[in-house]
């Protein structure tokens, strides 16, 4: 862990606001970003990174240092996601539009999977289309394809978070990429809606 | 190798995840097949746009709501997390109270097996199925043999009033809850031994015999008059042999793909229907064997199960935080283990089939 972060961190188990303050400065924007990239649109993002760092720093005391903090508070982000999409799976809202993952038949697109004018403002088409794309996959495609592409967690560490074996990681991470790149490619067929929605 | 392995490869030759012999069968496969070389392509492009996905900056005034909201909460304390069960019970075993619960209960259970003592024969009196639980503790460390020893797991100290002694058991506990229900402090408490060994979940597994265990797919081109028509045929097939679709029909109105699942029971019938709805192109099965790799899993479960009896009969002698470690990581390798077996056994019910209608 960087001398700096470890300093803060210190700090900020005793309670120090400032320093975790910092904190958040230098890692807001991975904590958001990934919590974009799970719930697919920028309310739910922040909603979700706030809540991700009120869990951080209460759990801050906890924080043994086994795992680099950074490590650590991804984790607790892709949990909270989680969390939240498994509350809203079990009241469900939208069409069942997935294969099965993992033969469960309960996968459901999550709220607001087109992106909204907001999203569209500062992105490329290209960008927006790839978020779309990962938005109307099921959750736990969408969730293994951001630990493994963008968080760049290895197998092992994938399958711990998620509490499965390699085996289903590997299964599951082929899926989802299967599934991924055929949404692409749909969607840059010249007629396809997504290419016009995306524009 | 055939396509249809290959494919299923590509996504962890992409992260090199495959052993040294499976990424060279796939390097040799793909120098020779452009159709897979393509796909393979295609993943990368797909895994790139997904990688170079930009970070993103949170909204204007995210941090300061967030400072405002960690203003109004208390300093953070060091709050009790999660523990394995082996923690909770060394935690327990360490108590001074689970110590004096302990010396109570030895007491408790001399007084209660001099009572079950025969005057006369000088032997113990049948035991009552019903009150197993409490005596079975007190005889099996007699007994030699494998279960001499008491796994920790089976500790369940109910909570009791002072004075109490050995009585009937608490019904079996369904998870790691020792020492959560318990009243620390209270003098007397009486520990209960029971036979319920529930906490490690993967216990009552028995893994299927090898022999004979394939992963079945086959690939159908069939030339159809009417695609639609012969679309809803092929998800009233899955539906009727208690199939699955696990690839939903993508293509175009004059041809496109479907994948089903189809358990291995009525494959012979499903592939008959299948056929009978159009000129069949191309049909081709393939049976990629799994016995080698399930029998190798279930000899790693065998030595796994036989180091978990050892540790565990070691930890009954004296709680160790190395001997803990040692168990936890065992039950953790066995429970991976079992995972690889029960997902072969599961591929090698079912058969996948890729129907392309044209």
């Amino acid at each position: 862990m960087p001398l700096e972060d470890q300093l803060l961190v210190e700090r900020s188990k005793k309670g120090d606001r400032e320093a975790f303050e910092h904190l958040v400065q230098l890692y807001e924007n991975k904590v958001y970003t990934i919590a974009y990239r799970l719930m697919g649109n920028h309310a739910d993002a922040a909603d979700l990174a706030q809540e991700a760092f009120i869990k951080i720093y209460q759990a801050l005391p906890n924080f043994r240092g086994d795992s680099s903090f950074s490590t650590w508070i991804y984790h607790i982000t892709v949990n909270v996601c989680r969390d939240e999409l498994r509350k809203r799976q079990r009241r469900p809202t939208v069409s069942l539009d997935e294969p099965a993952a993992d033969g469960n038949n309960n996968t459901y697109e999550i709220r607001s999977a087109a992106p909204g004018p907001e999203e569209m403002l500062d992105r490329s088409e290209t960008q927006a289309m790839i978020q779309h794309c990962l938005n109307t996959l099921s959750d736990d495609y969408r969730t293994i394809l951001v630990m493994r592409e963008i968080q760049e967690l290895s197998y092992e560490e994938i399958a711990e978070i998620l509490g499965c074996s390699l085996g289903t990681v590997k299964s599951r991470l082929s899926r989802a990429r299967q599934a991924l790149k055929e949404k692409i490619s749909k969607h840059l067929e010249p007629s396809s809606p997504c290419k016009r929605l995306a524009k | 190798m055939r396509c249809q392995d290959v494919l299923e490869m590509l996504s962890p030759y992409l992260d090199g995840a495959l052993t040294h012999a499976e990424r060279e069968a796939v390097r040799v496969h793909l120098a020779r097949c452009p159709g897979c070389g393509a796909e393979l392509e295609r993943l990368r492009t797909t895994r790139r746009l997904l990688q170079e996905l930009p970070e993103l900056t949170p909204p204007a005034g995210f941090r300061a709501g967030l400072m405002e909201k960690i203003e109004q909460l208390p300093a953070p304390e060091q709050v009790p997390q999660y523990k394995g069960w082996l923690d909770r019970v060394s935690g327990v075993a360490r108590s001074t109270w689970y110590r004096m619960a302990a010396v109570a209960a030895v007491m408790a259970m001399t007084i209660g097996l001099t009572a079950l003592w025969e005057k006369e024969g000088n032997q113990f009196l049948p035991v009552d199925p019903g009150a197993r639980d409490t005596v079975v503790a007190v005889q099996e460390p007699q007994q030699p043999g494998k279960d001499q020893t008491v796994p920790l797991d089976d500790l369940q100290i109910p909570p009791q009033e002072p004075g109490g002694a050995v009585t009937n058991p608490a019904p079996p506990s369904l998870g790691p809850n020792v020492g959560d229900d318990a009243t620390p402090g209270k003098t007397g408490a009486a520990v209960t031994v029971s036979n319920n060994r529930s906490i490690w979940q993967g216990e009552s597994f028995v893994p299927q015999p090898s022999e004979g265990m394939v992963a079945a797919s086959a690939i159908l081109k069939l030339d159809v008059e009417n695609l639609e028509a012969a679309l809803k045929s092929v998800n009233a097939i899955v539906q009727n042999s208690g199939g699955s679709v696990y690839q939903p029909y993508s293509g175009s109105d004059e041809t496109g793909t479907v994948g089903i699942k189809i358990p291995r029971s009525s494959y012979q019938q499903a592939i008959g229907s299948l056929q009978s709805l159009g000129n069949v192109v191309t049909y081709l099965p393939s049976e990629k064997d799994l016995s080698v790799t399930h029998k190798e899993a279930r000899e790693k479960m065998r030595q796994l199960k036989a180091r978990q009896t050892e540790l565990e009969a070691k930890l009954t002698e004296g709680l160790s935080a190395d001997l803990q470690k040692q168990l936890a990581e065992v039950n953790a390798s066995l429970e991976e283990q079992i995972e690889t077996i029960k997902q072969l056994e599961d591929r090698s019910s079912y058969c996948l089939i890729t129907v392309t209608l044209m």
